[in-house]
């Protein structure tokens, strides 16, 4: 055997093993067609192996003449199942395609029909159009496409057919379309149609895909009565409802909220900017900051706030605010909802309520002070006057010079206690003056009397405007005219403070003024200075007993606190208004039939 | 008889003798070969279905080479040649055969 002839043994082998394999290998490794044909390919190629075969060994060469057809069918061979194989991969390809078409067409979850452009006619729906129409599928292939709806609305689906049909030529996109269905059982399903035109091997189609909506719609009925329930609740609510958008925008408000900021529609609110518009200026800038910072997560909202709002006529109103803050389903802050109480009623009421208290806590204070002073009083009247007395006795008896004059000073600085007491006593109501009608200009005049030669000292000028229509006025004269003389003291001292020399402003204005209030006359009696003036503070606490802004020397700290008691007492009231540096005005208002119900007016009242 | 056995590019010698050079049905076989391995080339992609396919076309590649070393032969050296021809037969006769045992009797999953 030659070596030509051993490989053409091993070739004839390996062919043997391929021809086995091919025609006992399983049906599913290769496709029927492409098998048959490498079966040829490996039966010519061993016939061609064996005839190489027989003829280098001798055997005989009988193959021998077809040798060449064998050569030239290989390669044919080779080439059909070359193409089979495409073929068949092509095709199942194909297959494979049309296959998850039709089941993504019937598993589609809403009713997919396929009808002619031209017609109208249904030419195919898959199993969902089945169920929304309640039809097996066979009825429903050649039924005309309006018959899918009610009878009435025949035309209108005729209409919305060609409609579909016009507008989706040239591939616009789809449009979608409402309409109604007829189930087989005479229900009315509504339906959101969505429909293409296409072209199946030249004929235009129409391909609608139907969904029932009958489910969104009754969510969407749910949700507007819900949301009418809500806006009822908004539009009866006794608190305003404010909500801002993260830059600030009002984006609800309800109408009591419009009512309290003093407008009639909600749209001259809505959209703009809550600080600009419902904020005061002062306190604008503050507020917005706050919002920006909770706006941006860097503070915890306060639950409850008070702060004032600008009415649309610039009023001001205070608000109680409830605050909650908004997110998204993210948790991502988008605005704020408020609820506001208008409490500025609330607060006057809480104000007027605390100066009325105010009042009564003066008036208990000056009356435990009185009986505290009358007590003290009359335990030293009675010392006092055996002191003074035998100073007297000393003062009368004596020829020694010295003692006399130290026996003066006892009786002086006695008389000055005695005073103290007797106005401690004035102070608690104890002297015991009956009221009696008075001349008011005899009154002023008796005591200019009295300190005009300490004013004229002090280089003091007095203006009187004395009206000459004054009434007679039932009083304790001398009550009122110790009242006066601590008013001219005062504004003495005052001058003196600011202009301890002479000045052509040093003076004091007194006048005294008939008026009429609620029909029954009164006298005002009016002490006016401009001199050192009084603070804020001083101001609030001039009426407290023992208050005093005088050196101790000068002064007790009883004089205006006395006053206060005696005016109160005969029904009237001592206003005091001033402005340091610049002027103190202190009114003596009298009821010219003396008191009828006693009246009392807190401190606060006295500053303007 | 004897045009059959010398049909094709013959060559005749000093002495007048005539002598075959390449035969018509190994043209014919060598042309039909290329345009099947074209093909094989243009749809390559589509051959990625078949099992084990590059030992297919390697058996295919050594046949159509086994074709072209005929035609050579009868050129220059065709002892050579000759051997060569048959050589590519047994190499795409076993590799035909290893794929026909790789590709379609190996269980599933038994690997590559």
């Amino acid at each position: 055997m030659t070596p030509v002839g051993a490989v053409d043994l091993v070739a004839f082998g390996g062919l043997l093993v391929a021809l086995f394999c091919i025609v006992t290998a399983r049906r599913r490794r290769i496709p029927r067609d492409a098998r048959l044909l490498l079966i040829g390919i490996a039966a010519a190629s061993l016939l061609h192996a064996t005839s190489n075969v027989l003829e280098w060994t001798g055997v005989t060469p009988i193959l021998d003449p077809f040798e060449d057809y064998f050569q030239i069918v290989e390669p044919l061979l080779w080439f059909f199942f070359a193409y089979s194989f495409i073929h068949f991969t092509e095709t199942g390809e194909l297959r494979e395609s049309k296959e998850r078409y039709r089941a993504l067409y019937e598993d589609l979850p809403d009713a997919a029909f396929l009808a002619d452009a031209r017609t109208g006619s249904i030419l195919s729906a898959n199993r969902a159009a089945a169920r929304l129409l309640g039809r097996p599928l066979r009825d429903l292939i050649g039924m005309h496409q309006s018959e899918l709806h009610p009878p009435e609305l025949a035309d209108e689906s005729r209409r919305i057919f060609a409609e579909q049909c016009e507008r989706n030529i040239g591939g616009a996109s789809p449009q979608s379309t409402t309409h109604v269905v007829l189930r087989s059982d005479g229900q009315r399903v509504p339906v959101e149609i969505r429909a293409r035109l296409v072209s199946l091997s030249g004929r235009p189609a129409l391909q609608g895909v139907f969904r029932d909506v009958s489910a969104y719609r009754e969510a969407a009925a749910l949700l507007e009565k819900e949301k009418e329930q809500a806006q009822m609740y908004l539009d009866v609510a006794g608190v305003a409802f404010v909500a801002l958008t993260v830059d600030g925008r009002i984006s609800l408000i309800n109408p009591r909220g419009l009512k309290i900021l003093g407008y009639d529609r909600e749209d001259e609110l809505l959209g703009r900017d809550w600080f600009e518009m419902c904020i005061p200026r002062e306190s604008r800038d503050l507020v917005r900051a706050v919002f920006e910072q909770l706006m941006a997560g860097e503070i915890e909202p306060s639950e409850h706030n008070e702060n004032a709002v600008v009415t649309r006529s610039g009023e001001q109103r205070m608000i109680a605010w409830h605050n909650t803050v908004l997110r998204d389903r993210q948790g991502s802050i988008i605005g704020t909802l408020s609820s506001g109480e208008d409490i500025t009623d609330q607060r006057r009421a809480e104000r007027e309520r605390n100066d009325i208290e105010g009042q009564l806590r003066q008036v208990q204070k000056l009356e435990s002070i009185g009986t505290l002073a009358s007590g003290v009083a009359h335990e030293i009247n009675n010392p006092l006057t055996g002191i003074i007395n035998y100073a007297q006795l000393i003062h009368d008896r004596t020829d020694n010079e010295k003692e006399r004059t130290y026996a003066q000073g006892i009786i002086d600085e006695g008389n000055r206690v005695a005073r103290i007491v007797r106005n401690l006593l004035s102070f608690s109501r104890q002297e015991d003056e009956l009221p009696s009608y008075a001349d008011v200009k005899d009154l002023i005049t008796s005591t200019l009397s009295l300190i005009g030669a300490i004013l004229r000292k002090d280089q003091v000028r007095v203006i009187t405007d004395i009206s000459s229509d004054l009434p007679i006025l039932k009083c304790r004269a001398h009550q009122i005219e110790q009242v006066l003389l601590n008013l001219l003291t005062n504004a003495r001292d005052a001058l003196n403070e600011r202009y301890p020399e002479y000045d052509s402003d040093k003076v004091v204005r007194l006048t005294a003024a008939a008026e009429k209030r609620e029909g029954d006359p009164w006298v005002v009696i009016t002490v006016e200075d401009h001199g050192a003036g009084m603070p804020a503070d001083v101001r609030e606490r001039v009426f407290d007993p023992f208050f005093s802004t005088k050196p101790r020397e000068k002064g007790t700290g009883l004089g205006l606190s006395v006053s206060y008691g005696l005016i109160r007492e005969h029904g009237g009231r001592l206003l005091v208004e001033s402005e340091p540096n610049a002027y103190t005005r202190v009114s003596m208002e009298l009821p010219v039939d003396g008191p009828s119900t006693p009246s009392v007016q807190h401190p606060a009242a006295k500053e303007r | 008889m004897m045009r059959c056995q010398l049909r094709g590019i013959v060559r005749v010698g000093l002495a007048g003798e005539v002598r075959r050079l390449v035969q018509d049905n190994e043209l014919f076989t060598v042309v039909l070969g290329l345009a099947a391995l074209v093909f094989f080339v243009a749809h390559r992609r589509a051959f990625r279905r078949l099992p084990d396919s590059p030992l297919l076309l390697a058996a295919y590649g050594s046949l159509f080479l086994g074709w072209i070393a005929t035609v050579v032969e009868g050129f220059a050296w065709p002892t050579v040649f000759n051997i060569v021809e048959h050589s590519f037969y047994a190499v795409s006769g076993v590799v035909f055969g290893w794929w026909g045992w790789h590709a379609l009797r190996r269980k599933r999953g038994q690997a590559s």
